[in-house]
């Protein structure tokens, strides 16, 4: 099929798509900056089928955001170098030109941006931004566009929506300003959604709101959803699928319940093991990661995470571990993965060493790591780690 | 946290996030959210009285500048005399029932020459105000919005024109160009007035479309197929144009006493037409000034308070529609 035909691109229904609706390929976005070339995202691979959701987590600056809008196409301008695949619906969108780009957004491929006080504009009244799309991209008029709106905006969860058409941004709540900008992202029946932190700036309970709006829009509709977050209890329930990203890179891609079983990369433990839980004392210190993301301008050669990883080996610091398979849909690119005998072996090393990252391991782990001098580990080979 | 009274359930490892989002927990906050939500008022909130917002003084300054316009505008319906007719027997008196502001030195009404003097002063400042903001504002706003190299080339150009005095610009505008006819004098001011503000209009609008095209709203409209032209026109101008607009309200002011200015130097529109600066300046003449101070009075007095208004409106919508993001 040839994705050009009169200047209309045509995409086919996606219910009789066979294959993924979205495959993204080696995709790589670098920024050139005074200081050199930033590597916000650096050859990022992964499927999404339709009607599934994929999270991607990572803490602030992993290239999360850059990530989304590179998919989507977002980012142009003569100091961003583009790399790898993008495709949609078996179309590859990051060979488009921005005119043709405009074609698949919000028709397509939609976006919730980030900040609502923000991503709205301030000085439009909520009624002209929700119908905006609709007029324009799916050429209604006044009247249509309007009672489309209303309809939207209901389904989203505003009272009175006929009213809050004529309001003004600054009149609604953060929640309710959410809400408008996902009705304003579903205006036009977008096939795939990618939602870029929606819940940031919310509270908890206007969060998970917004997250359960989130997930019925996308079963009703049957869109693929992609929801970027630095939060894993956020995506722990309510993806199919989750990719974890540091130093813009995905280090660990596993099925949901399968990350959190069996997880194998030390980032994507250490995010968990950062969650506060429940059982914990009060007043106990945060198990923050230590240290901060690598500078993405001049990555450390080796693997990204070493610097701040408990399971540090001489070997992570010199090679960078390759993505492997350990099980089905689950690949992590690491030398001492967690869970591992390597691992164990590992982290018991660097406990008895006092390697600062490793100390922030207490407990009966670290107790049992420090009852034998261990011997120097050996990373694991290429093949599949037993479990 | 809203879970604080439930048992966590499932891995202990995801302990607490899963639980404050589970299922129960969140109907349970939807319920009251959505009880919440609906017990508001349901007229839209923006209600308080936009006119209350601006303020007495700013609407009293709008009346007087709106007056001023007003009787420009009508001056040739008016039953007034002309501007120019000069009656002799009537000379430099003060008010009374025929003339309601008095006469000046040649027996002219003083009020029919304000009113046909503020005329052309109003046409020369907002026509050139307006034109030099429809420039001055285009530009701005592909500067802003595309910067680099676009935005460097209108940059200095706008730098150019501003190292100009605007003063020494008009004088030696004046002395090497000589309109062929005498009616397009006055646009012979426009012209040159447009010139000193389009630059300074165009910095006022490059700077805040600067700041609007890097708000996240753009992106978001640009992530919704909305075309360059339309982010343009309708996502950042209806954030650009309220600063502007206070600041080409008192740019009119400006120009008006400029205006006022130049007849002193006898460079604005050639005797005996009418206009504020003018008049003064007729008035202002040693000899007329001590037989008639009147006659420089009204028309100094009229000036004063239409720039007075001016300002007062140019800062007062500055004042409302500086929109910090905090504020909201």
């Amino acid at each position: 099929m040839s994705p050009k035909a009169d200047g209309q691109l045509r995409f086919p229904d996606v219910a009789d798509l066979n294959g993924p609706i979205l495959e993204v390929e080696n995709l790589t976005t670098h920024f050139q900056s005074d200081r050199g070339l930033v590597r916000a995202v650096d050859g990022v691979s992964f499927t999404l089928d339709r009607g599934r959701t994929l999270g991607v987590v990572g803490e602030s600056g992993s290239g999360k955001t850059v990530l989304s809008r590179s998919v989507m196409g977002l980012l142009q301008g003569n100091r961003v170098v583009k790399g790898g695949t993008v495709r949609y619906a078996g179309h590859e969108i990051s060979a488009l030109s921005p005119a043709e780009l405009r074609q698949v957004w919000a028709v397509q491929i939609a976006m919730v941006f980030q900040d609502p006080m923000t991503a709205l504009n301030p000085v439009v009244r909520i009624g002209r931004q929700v119908t905006e799309g609709l007029r324009i991209r799916l050429g209604l008029d006044r009247k249509a566009a309007t009672e489309t709106a209303v309809a939207l905006l209901e389904s989203v969860g505003i009272p009175s929506p006929a009213a809050r058409l004529r309001n003004y941004p600054h009149e609604l709540s953060g929640g309710m300003r959410q809400r408008v900008m996902i009705a304003i992202a579903l205006a036009c029946g977008p096939k795939l959604l990618l939602a870029d932190e929606p819940t940031t700036g919310l509270d908890v309970t206007v969060q998970a709101q917004i997250l359960d709006l989130l997930g019925e829009q996308q079963q009703e509709r049957s869109m693929a959803m992609i929801l970027v977050t630095h939060d894993l209890g956020v995506v722990a329930n309510r993806t199919d699928e989750i990719a974890v990203m540091y130093a813009g890179k995905i280090v660990e891609k596993a099925p949901t319940t399968e990350l959190f079983a069996h997880t194998r990369m030390p980032y994507t433990e250490a995010l968990l093991r950062s969650i506060p839980r429940l059982t914990d004392p009060s007043h106990m210190r945060l198990r923050a990661i230590p240290g901060r993301p690598p500078d993405l301008v001049n990555p450390p050669a080796g693997c990204r995470f070493a610097p701040r990883c408990p399971y540090v080996q001489e070997q992570c610091r010199q090679a960078e571990p390759p993505l492997r398979n350990a099980g089905p849909g689950h690949q992590f690119a690491c030398w001492f993965p967690v869970g591992s005998s390597e691992g164990e072996q590992a982290l018991a090393y660097n406990l008895h060493h006092k390697v600062p990252a490793a100390l922030a391991f207490t407990g009966t782990r670290a107790d049992n790591a420090l009852a034998a001098v261990p011997p120097e580990p050996t990373p694991t080979g290429d093949g599949e780690v037993a479990s | 946290m809203p879970d604080g009274h439930h048992d966590p359930p499932g891995d202990p490892r995801i302990l607490g996030a899963p639980a404050a989002f589970s299922p129960a927990v969140d109907a349970e906050v939807g319920q009251v959210a959505r009880h919440l939500h609906t017990s508001e008022p349901a007229t839209p909130t923006g209600s308080t009285s936009k006119r209350g917002g601006l303020g007495v003084v700013f609407w009293i300054a709008a009346g007087w500048v709106g007056l001023t316009v007003l009787l420009a505008l009508l001056a040739p319906f008016l039953p007034l005399q002309s501007p120019t007719f000069q009656d002799y027997s009537v000379v430099n008196l003060g008010p009374s029932t025929h003339h309601l502001l008095g006469t000046d030195d040649l027996g002219r009404d003083m009020l029919s020459r304000i009113i046909w003097g503020s005329r052309d002063s109003l046409v020369i400042s907002i026509v050139s105000v307006v034109v030099g903001m429809l420039i001055g504002g285009s530009a701005a706003m592909v500067a802003g919005y595309w910067g680099r190299k676009v935005d460097a080339v209108l940059n200095a150009a706008s730098f150019v024109v501003l190292a100009f005095p605007p003063l020494l610009f008009i004088l030696a505008v004046e002395a090497f160009w000589k309109p062929p006819l005498k009616s397009i004098e006055l646009w012979k001011l426009v012209v040159m007035f447009t010139v000193v503000a389009a630059p300074q209009l165009f910095r006022v609008m490059r700077a805040s479309t600067l700041a609007v095209s890097n708000r996240e709203f753009v992106v978001a409209a640009r992530s919704m197929g909305a075309s360059t032209w339309r982010i343009l026109t309708r996502e950042i101008l209806p954030n650009v144009l309220p600063a502007a607009l206070s600041f080409a309200l008192i740019g009119i002011a400006l120009a008006v006493i400029i205006e006022g200015a130049l007849a002193f130097l006898g460079l604005s529109v050639a005797l005996p037409t009418p206009t504020l600066g003018n008049l003064i300046n007729e008035a202002a003449q040693i000899y007329n000034l001590k037989a008639n101070p009147t006659a420089a009075l009204w028309p100094s007095l009229y000036i004063f308070f239409l720039v007075v208004g001016l300002n007062l409106m140019g800062d007062r919508l500055r004042s409302t529609f500086d929109v910090r993001e905090g504020n909201l």
